[in-house]
């Protein structure tokens, strides 16, 4: 192998690893040539440098005008579908397609996840609303026999709608908090603060992504999140750990900041601890020393 | 068993839905890509205003030319185009006189930074302006290869050039980016 095959294959590993006879022969290369292997770290280092260039996020606007443009579209689309069908039938598509339509306009800028779910949820309740009123929808199951004649059928399946509506929420904030984008988790932690702290796995998904997301915004807009649910034990034990933890000033000083706030009584002794551990951060220590001393 | 209806599919599967009519699903690809293809243009052009109108006409352009779109085929190469499409319509109308010269547009930061962070913000601030200094041609191979998550021959395909063009163009825009980029924080720290 020559210089410029070992160049070549350079490139082509920045893209893929190189496997079986090209990695090998690659790496032989490198071993023998000073000037390659010195090319190959300096190309390297810039491509990871690539790597670290932080995201930048768009403004919230982008997703209006996005939302703004596809209405017509959407318009167009649903006159089609309708163009073929009579009376009651098309009736109910208008309202399922004005519910879809108000839907869009207020949750496709900011949960994708939630879109599809709560289309599917308002698809239900208008399949219920309907068969209660006597729509009659051309391939009804329930022909003959409409809801209003069952009020306790109905109210259990409302009840279950409800829980599959709750169910959703938590799968959009779990799915989004798993996400590689930093805005598509963000916009995870906005909706696991929505969805309140009263459920446990949306709360434990917060506290993993305080505890590892690598993005500081992402966890500090965690610690937020968690505010609501300070009262619990578990949750305030776990934010007063990562005081210490944390890797970023600015998380720990919002979590100093958090845990004052709300719980002072409750987290005053511990922070008064964590002063004297000698792994936290001196700016840190001196801003907890300086917070202590305002609220004594 | 409800599906994790976002994850669940592909977006070759989303966008064959959206070719078929099912234009909703186009919002869930807006919300996959639109970071990532604001974050090209950014880098690309070094104006924030114009990667933000140029989001909105690439994605415009997905619902206009969607049934050019065939299934098996992969959707990111396919968004990239016309990512690039719209790129090229704009410096048709307006030229590219009017871009950044070399210095992107930085977002007001108000909050306290730690010193530790304003140094990576200085340091990515380098790197963003150095990727400006970079021709036009080798930005965008480097920006399609690196951040686009393009393979070489998708890119080739899109550039209309052999993949070994490609390669030579990637390993000379990494080169040059190396020289501006040290020699921008050489001066930065002298």
């Amino acid at each position: 192998m020559n210089c410029n095959d070992a160049i070549e294959l350079l490139t082509e590993s920045l893209a893929a690893p190189l496997t079986g006879r090209a990695a090998a022969g690659l790496t032989a290369h490198l071993a023998a040539c000073d000037a390659c292997r010195a090319e190959a770290a300096a190309m390297r280092r810039i491509w990871e440098e690539l790597e670290r260039l932080p995201e930048e996020i768009p403004g919230e606007e982008m997703r209006q005008r996005f939302a703004a443009s596809l209405e017509p579209y959407l318009e167009s689309a649903r006159g089609r579908r309708l163009s073929g069908l009579p009376g009651e039938p098309r009736r109910a598509f208008d309202r399922l397609g004005a519910g879809l339509e108000g839907w869009l306009e207020r949750w496709l800028p900011r949960r994708p996840l939630a879109q599809a779910g709560l289309a599917a949820a308002t698809l239900a309740v208008g399949v219920l609303i309907g068969s209660g009123h006597g729509i009659g929808l051309p391939w009804g199951s329930r022909a003959g026999g409409s809801a209003s004649e069952h009020p306790g059928e109905q109210l259990g399946e409302i009840g279950a709608l409800r829980t599959e509506v709750r169910s959703l929420s938590r799968l959009v904030t779990l799915s989004l908090l798993k996400q590689d984008s930093a805005s598509e988790r963000l916009r995870g932690v906005s909706f696991g603060r929505q969805a309140g702290p009263g459920d446990d796995r949306v709360l434990q998904a917060l506290l993993d992504t305080l505890r590892h997301d690598p993005d500081v915004n992402v966890r500090l807009a965690a610690v937020d999140a968690l505010a609501p649910a300070l009262g619990q034990p578990a949750v305030r034990g776990q934010l007063l750990q990562e005081v210490g933890k944390q890797r970023s000033p600015m998380v720990q000083i919002a979590l100093i900041d958090l845990l004052l706030a709300r719980d002072r009584a409750g987290s005053r002794q511990q922070l008064l601890d964590l002063t004297t551990s000698p792994s936290l951060d001196a700016t840190v220590r001196g801003y907890l020393q300086t917070r202590l001393h305002q609220v004594s | 068993m409800m599906q994790d209806l976002d994850t669940a599919r592909s977006d070759t599967e989303l966008m064959g839905a959206v070719r078929d009519g099912d234009l909703v699903q186009l919002g869930v690809l807006f919300e996959r890509h639109h970071v990532g293809l604001f974050n090209f243009f950014l880098r690309l052009t070094g104006s924030r205003q114009l990667s933000d109108d140029l989001v909105q006409e690439a994605f415009i352009r997905i619902l206009k030319y969607r049934k050019s779109f065939r299934p098996p085929g992969e959707f990111r190469p396919w968004l990239y185009q016309l990512a690039r499409n719209a790129v090229a319509a704009h410096f048709r109308k307006h030229g590219r006189d009017h871009l950044p010269p070399g210095e992107p547009e930085e977002r007001v930061c108000d909050s306290p930074l730690a010193l530790a962070e304003l140094q990576r913000a200085e340091h990515a601030r380098l790197l963003r302006a150095a990727l400006l200094r970079l021709p036009y041609e080798r930005r965008e191979v480097l920006l399609l290869s690196r951040f686009g998550e393009l393979r070489y021959d998708q890119i080739a395909e899109l550039l209309g050039c052999s993949v070994g063009a490609v390669k030579l163009r990637v390993h000379r825009a990494v080169r040059q980016l190396r020289e501006i980029f040290d020699g921008m924080a050489g001066r930065t720290s002298s």
